[in-house]
């Protein structure tokens, strides 16, 4: 049974979300302050954490921080209405993703999931060859198609496809992208990520109101696999 | 010690007075010894008048009388027979000597009179020069910081001090309100001692003048209360020296700096009351306002959860999830509300601290469409050509104002879609939200933009709190920008905002991989 832990030191929103988990399948543990959320870790090796960043003694962004210093376990962070640079540090110290206070559980409960399936994609096969609307990617052959006709893309405009392709529906932040595509050292560059970001558009997207390379104003980008018209209704 | 010092610091004007005493004397006697025989007493005694009128022009009244005495002397023991002795042989001699003595003594004491008056007169006047001049510095506008440094300029200037300060009392302890030059380090102390004087100090130690880099204290009294200390640090020798004229014309002007203080620090006091009674007037808007928004959505949830919970009815499916929509909406509405009370809060606090990045403006405008269109099946038409500069913004803020804009527009023009539109303008990108809905009125067009303002229309409630247009504003003048209503051509409201270009950068070699095809 997958395990998520719920930390948050308001009782009504871990009963709430909790609840949620419970009635789709998920086993849940609680914890209300950091220090038993580092304990809870490591004791009962959740596969999933919720984690809201504003909890009293031991705050969420360092929970994050000793956390990642000996675990990759996804995490959804919660952060308050106005908690925009918590969020980007969050990311940063290796958040998965984010959502924000009030939220609707719908919401919350499609980040557990994609989180989770990335967590595990990582480990077991991944689909190799990656379909966004008239979009291919093949990852092993390094080819990309729009319509059927191959699309050529510089190898730095690979790099950076290739890379949010495989963190498909996660948000990737500037620096992520950077180091990642660039390498560690050009973290801050983040001219070069939009002057790519435009030229990916162009060649595979609607560069003026794009569905696939969606941005994140402030964070980052998110290559998003649009659902098949139709296709949620007629399962 | 203090008698050595008043004789030598007795100013070069007496010390040439004797000079011209002692030289003029012998300068006389000499030719006037080797005729001896051949001049008559009279034409003697006239020479040695000569010099005591100018010992005393020279020099006040006790050159004068040195010369006269000098005189007296060399007269009668040079020119009166017996020779080389005091003694005088003829009877009419001693009227001689009498005479000139009675005459060199009055010489000297009207030419040293009149002498006294002219200097007198002359310091009067340059003290009133000086204090007309560090009048001068206090009669002028701006903020008391510049005031005080003006002061001080002048003081060390007219003075030619080697420093010049202001200290203020600041809470418990002291500041220094202006400074210029050389500053003394026991402040705290002086300031001490200016505040406990109770006459003002005009003769410094030993009433001479003060000694290079010596520092010097005036209290600064306005009425009763000492308002503050005006401290100076003599200059360097060269310097026409620090004495008793210049202290009393420094002790009158700091009374009068003590006045100027006075009268800024209670206009100070008189803006601060001002911008706390306007401060409550907003608050009292804003109370009126947020109260009546924040407690219909919480009646609403009231109603609703408190039904859902009633042990004694049971509802049908229907109704239930009426009842939880309700609710879901209603918190939706109170999250906006929370979200823009403290937005507003920021911009009013001056604490919005925009995080700037250069970001395209296909990048603002795109999320901010999507979510409309996703939203509220709103068309939205976007023109965003690809050639424009990035703009230097934070971007969460920006696409906040373009969400907005947007929003605003699609709820009044629900007859045709909603137009995005940029273009370069000079130095700046403009950005143009346009609606073909029923416009907005003129004399309303700056009114949206204030604080719970609201359009009025048809009699229904409107929407929103009536802060999103001043938030908007609020976040785009933070960031260097403007944002205004204007008339969209065939009727609408076309918003329009403008933001600074981002410099342009040169372009590195990663872009130019960039731009080939």
């Amino acid at each position: 049974m997958t395990r998520v832990l719920v930390v948050d030191d308001e009782p009504p929103i871990v009963r709430a979300v909790a609840a949620n988990l419970r009635v789709r399948g998920y086993e849940v543990l609680t914890a209300a302050s950091g220090e038993a959320a580092l304990t809870a870790v490591e004791t009962h090796r959740p596969d999933c954490v919720v984690l809201d960043l504003g909890l009293p003694g031991v705050d969420g962004l360092e929970v994050l921080r000793r956390l990642r210093t000996w675990t990759q376990v996804p995490v959804v962070v919660l952060t308050a209405l106005d908690g925009e640079r918590d969020k980007v540090t969050a990311f940063d110290l290796g958040a998965d993703d984010y959502v924000t206070k009030p939220f609707g559980v719908a919401e919350l409960m499609a980040r557990i999931g994609v989180a989770l399936r990335h967590a595990r994609g990582a480990a077991a096969d991944q689909p190799r060859v990656i379909r966004a609307d008239d979009v291919a990617i093949d990852l092993d052959a390094k080819l990309v198609t729009r319509a059927g006709a191959p699309v050529r893309l510089t190898p730095t405009e690979w790099r950076l496809l290739e890379t949010l392709a495989t963190n498909a529906g996660r948000l990737c932040t500037h620096r992520f992208l950077l180091e990642r595509v660039w390498g560690p050292g050009y973290g801050e560059e983040s001219q070069y990520l939009r002057v790519y970001m435009a030229n990916l558009r162009r060649k595979l997207d609607d560069p003026a109101t794009p569905q696939l390379l969606l941005t994140e104003p402030g964070m980052g980008y998110r290559f998003v696999v649009p659902e098949p018209e139709g296709a949620g209704k007629g399962v | 010690m203090n008698v050595q010092r008043r004789l030598a610091v007795g100013g070069p004007r007496s010390a040439l007075g004797y000079t011209v005493a002692v030289v003029g004397t012998a300068v006389v006697t000499a030719p006037l010894l080797a005729v001896r025989g051949d001049v008559s007493k009279t034409n003697v005694v006239l020479a040695y008048l000569l010099v005591v009128t100018a010992a005393a022009a020279a020099g006040g009244l006790g050159p004068g009388i040195t010369a006269a005495a000098l005189g007296f002397l060399a007269f009668d023991f040079l020119f009166l027979p017996p020779y080389h002795t005091l003694i005088v042989d003829d009877a009419q001699d001693y009227l001689s000597l009498f005479v000139y003595l009675l005459v060199a003594v009055v010489v000297s004491l009207l030419v040293g009179t009149s002498e006294r008056r002219r200097m007198r007169a002359e310091r009067r006047e340059r003290e009133t020069r000086m204090l007309f001049d560090l009048s001068a510095s206090l009669v002028a506008h701006g903020g008391m910081e510049d005031i005080l440094l003006r002061v001080v300029r002048t003081v060390r200037s007219l003075f030619d001090l080697a420093g010049c300060a202001i200290v203020l009392p600041s809470g418990d302890g002291i500041r220094v309100a202006a400074s210029d030059g050389e500053v003394p380090e026991d402040l705290h102390e002086r300031f001490a001692t200016a505040v406990a004087q109770t006459s003002v100090q005009v003769r410094g130690p030993g009433g001479g003048a003060l000694e290079p880099g010596r520092a010097l204290t005036v209290p600064m009294r306005g009425g009763d209360t000492v308002v503050g200390a005006l401290v100076v640090v003599a200059g360097g020798p060269g310097s026409p020296g620090f004495g008793e004229a210049e202290r009393r014309v420094l002790a009158t002007f700091a009374n009068q700096a003590a006045l100027a203080v006075e009268q800024v620090q209670q206009e100070e006091e008189r803006g601060r009351a001002r911008a706390l009674r306007e401060t409550d007037r907003l608050r009292t808007a804003l109370l009126n306002s947020v109260s009546h928004d924040l407690r219909t959505p919480l009646a609403s949830i009231k109603a609703s959860a408190s039904s859902l919970l009633d042990p004694d009815v049971t509802w049908g499916e229907a109704e239930r999830q009426e009842f939880l929509a309700t609710i879901n909406t209603e918190v939706d509405r109170l999250t906006h509300l929370v979200h823009n009370l403290l937005d507003m809060s920021r911009i009013e606090a001056g604490a919005l601290d925009p995080r700037l990045v250069e970001t395209s403006v296909a990048e603002l405008v795109g999320p901010a469409v999507r979510r409309a269109r996703a939203a509220s099946r709103q068309r939205v038409d976007v023109d965003v050509p690809d050639t424009l500069p990035p703009v230097l913004v934070d971007p969460v803020r920006l696409d906040q104002v373009l969400t907005n804009l947007i929003d605003n527009a699609g709820s009044y023009a629900s007859a045709g879609p909603v137009q995005v539109t940029a273009r370069q303008a000079g130095a700046d990108v403009e950005l143009r939200v346009v609606d073909h809905g029923p416009g907005i009125p003129g004399p309303e067009r700056e009114r949206i933009f204030d604080q719970f303002y609201r359009l009025k229309g048809g009699g229904k409630r409107p929407e929103g709190t009536g802060m999103g247009l001043a938030i908007c504003r609020g976040i785009v003048q933070a960031h260097g920008g403007t944002l205004r209503v204007e008339t969209t051509p065939g009727g609408g409201a076309t918003f329009v905002l403008t933001l600074p270009a981002a410099p342009r950068r040169p372009e590195s070699s990663l872009e130019r991989e960039a731009a080939a095809p």
